[in-house]
């Protein structure tokens, strides 16, 4: 008997100091999906938009790549577009200017270190973002967008000069 | 010093560590608290610490930052005088969201010093950090210079707290600025903004006229995904030119850190590696280079409330059970009886001394800079020598320096001379501190202040020196001349009481090692030469070790 209570405790010690499980949803500031082809690779990320601090009629919106560990590692930005149906060509947005066009930005990021950093090219003019819906109420909005980008801060020696995001899509909510 | 915390019942006692000054007018104090009982016993924890007190003296303004035991406080100025405790609700620190380490309750007791062997680094490469603020951090935190101050001053205690002496990185607060709405102010996107400090030129115009080595950025912009961030890796190529970062100034001090993490950041600190939390996935940074985490206690049984401890340089994506501490990573340190860090793979602190150099010369500054070289950690009842630098400003050079065993009261000048001698006091664990008042004659006098810990006598450190027999300590009586040194060799000899393999080593005031020499000695006498023509003029240092000894000299070459 006392064998068995022994073994008992043991097994209970074991099984209690099973790894902690990782969170299966992140936290953080994200509402809903989005996805595009990032050079022929299916890029899945989380957005989230808020409403432009300068520009109260227009939103950013911020669609992160997360790693498995929910760490920020690349964003796709949007910032100061119109909550209107409609398709808005998209610019690059040097630091500094804040006008009341629609400019973007791709950072390469490790958390809260940045070190990538791509700029629009906007030689080729095919850079744009489509809003397909906006909800006034529950402030869930959607949208495309097709988007090129070219090396401003190279992330690393053998990453691309380009990038292309193509048949992009999303899904999200004016969060504030 | 006594302290009393309105509703509690025990008596707490501060006992000051670090003490430091900005300017001729205002004073730091850093230290521990410990409780004791109504009858004045030591309310023990396993380490008998209960917390640490931070206050900034300017004048009559008296603001700081207070831990005790599971509390976190404020001491926040009101004015005209007065100055209130506040006791921080940790609610109110918890952002909606975000990735970053959150507090979830309060930090246990905490002790400041860890007892650890002493080094004789002589590096005194200081980093000069400038600090603006926009227009929203001044509307939202009209304290925003106490805040600064605090960062300042707190993330110099994190740096002793791990190990890093004072010699070997100190920031200073190189100037603060408000930056208008026109000249930067938040937008939407936290990566954006920092990227754009690298090209602002009102903030360029602020580093290079306050010659300010880092640039941090306070906001209050209510970022929704984070509280702060760099615009470069500390060793990036690029990273002189992208010494920036943003802090949002609610979550700069404790007990957030996160103006210590960026910091850390734009020397090169990497995340924490291989918890169950954080795996990094950049390649770039020193392998050695990662923060921490580990386990509060015995995780078994309760693996679903496992909490755990994260030093500084940590990223981790749990609000309830991860808890920052105000440290490093440093193998070498323990908090709570664990070590803070491990050897090959999480030792920020060994970053931060490594790099403070490159860092601190990003811009090259023409600023009187004055320190005070020499230990930081002393055996009891030796004497200590301790060396002024002056750099960036030329001779004849006036000296004062002063000495105090409680931090508070100073005496007459001890010495007139480039160097002092303090006779360090028999009582382990207490603390001697100096100060040097010292610049061109005719310029403005610099005040610099260094704290100095008395080791135990138990300690390694210590207990090794007194295990060596004393007819040894005679018979090693280690001697250089000439001193100061002309144009000839530096001959160096000493009394060896057995055979076996010496090293000489050689270090700048930098404490940078310009020459070593191993060599196999017999018992008796032994001598060296050294021919040092290829050194320029300068103070240098002179360490000889062996299995049994380790002593340093200091010497001048004068030509």
């Amino acid at each position: 008997m006392k064998t068995l209570c022994t073994l008992a405790c043991f097994l209970i010690l074991f099984f209690s100091c099973k790894k902690e499980p990782l969170p299966s949803e992140p936290q953080g500031p994200w509402w809903g999906d989005a996805a595009a082809s990032k050079d022929n690779i299916i890029w899945e990320a989380r957005p989230y938009a808020v409403v432009s601090k300068n520009f109260p009629d227009r939103v950013s919106i911020l669609i992160d790549s997360l790693d498995r560990n929910n760490f920020l590692r690349e964003r796709l930005s949007f910032y100061r577009v119109p909550p209107i149906k409609g398709t808005y060509p998209v610019l690059d947005a040097p630091p500094g200017v804040e006008d009341s066009l629609v400019r973007s930005k791709f950072f390469y990021v490790d958390v809260d270190i940045l070190y990538g950093v791509y700029k629009i090219l906007e030689a080729d003019s095919s850079s744009f973002i489509t809003v397909t819906s906006y909800d006034t109420v529950s402030k869930e909005l959607k949208g495309t967008f097709d988007v090129t980008f070219i090396t401003e801060i190279k992330p690393y020696a053998g990453a691309p000069d380009t990038i292309r995001l193509r048949n992009g899509s999303f899904h999200t909510k004016v969060i504030k | 010093m006594a302290i009393q915390i309105p509703g509690d019942s025990k008596l707490y006692e501060f006992r000051a560590k670090h003490v430091e000054s900005y300017t001729s007018s205002d004073f730091v104090w850093m230290g521990e608290i410990i409780a004791r009982d109504t009858c004045g016993e030591i309310i023990t924890d396993d380490e008998c610490y209960s917390g640490y007190l931070r206050v900034l003296k300017e004048s009559d303004r008296v603001y700081g930052e207070v831990q005790i035991d599971t509390n976190y406080y404020d001491i926040k100025y009101l004015g005209e005088g007065l100055s209130a405790l506040v006791k921080l609700d940790g609610e109110s620190f918890l952002p909606a969201s975000g990735t970053d380490c959150l507090l979830p309750e309060a930090a246990p007791s905490f002790r400041l010093h860890q007892e650890v062997a002493a080094v004789d680094r002589n590096a005194i490469c200081p980093v000069r950090v400038a600090v603006l603020f926009t227009q929203a951090a001044l509307d939202n935190h009209p304290d925003i210079l106490d805040i600064i101050n605090l960062s300042v001053s707190s993330a110099n205690q994190a740096f002793r707290n791990s190990f890093i002496s004072s010699s070997e990185l100190t920031i200073s607060l190189a100037g603060t600025q408000l930056l208008t709405t026109a000249q930067f102010s938040e937008g939407d996107d936290l990566l954006q903004d920092v990227h754009s400090l690298v090209s602002n030129t009102t903030v360029a115009a602020a580093r290079a006229s306050m010659h300010a080595d880092l640039v941090i950025v306070m906001t209050s912009g209510g970022y929704a995904e984070g509280r702060g961030v760099v615009a470069a890796f500390g060793d990036f190529p690029t990273a002189s030119d992208s010494a920036f970062a943003i802090v949002e100034a609610a979550f700069a001090n404790h007990p957030n850190y996160t103006f210590h993490h960026e910091l850390a950041h734009l020397f090169g600190a990497r995340h924490q590696d291989s918890d169950n939390c954080w795996t990094n996935h950049d390649d770039s940074g020193l392998d050695y280079a990662h923060g921490y985490a580990f386990e509060k206690g015995c995780a078994c049984l309760v693996w679903d409330n496992k909490k755990w401890y994260h030093t500084i340089v940590s990223a981790c994506f749990d609000n309830g059970r991860r808890q920052r501490i105000p440290h490093y990573s440093n193998p070498n340190v323990k908090y709570k009886n664990k070590k803070t860090g491990t050897e090959t793979t999480n030792y920020n602190a060994k970053v931060l001394r490594d790099a403070a150099c490159r860092v601190g010369n990003y811009v090259v500054s023409d600023i009187p800079q004055v320190f005070i070289q020499g230990y930081d950690r002393i055996c009891p009842g030796e004497i200590g020598i301790f060396d002024a630098i002056i750099q960036e400003v030329p001779g004849p050079y006036s000296y004062e320096w002063y000495v105090s065993y409680d931090g508070f009261t100073w005496g007459n000048p001890i010495s007139t001379a480039s160097w002092a001698q303090v006779l360090i006091p028999s009582q382990s664990g207490s603390m001697v501190f100096i100060k040097l008042v010292a610049g061109n004659v005719n310029g403005p006098m610099i005040e610099v202040y260094k704290a100095v810990e008395v080791l135990s006598t138990t300690g390694e450190q210590c207990a090794r020196n007194s295990n060596i027999p004393s007819s040894s300590t005679i018979a090693y009586s280690l001697g250089i001349y000439p001193n100061p040194l002309g144009a000839g060799e530096l001959a160096l000899r000493w009394q060896g009481d057995n055979s076996g393999h010496n090293t000489v080593s050689i270090f700048d005031s930098f404490g940078r090692m310009v020459g070593t020499l191993n060599r196999q000695v017999s018992e008796g006498e032994n001598t060296m030469t050294f021919n040092l023509a290829y050194l320029p003029d300068g103070v240098y240092w002179l360490r000889l070790r062996s299995k049994t000894f380790d002593n340093t000299l200091r010497f001048v070459i004068v030509r």
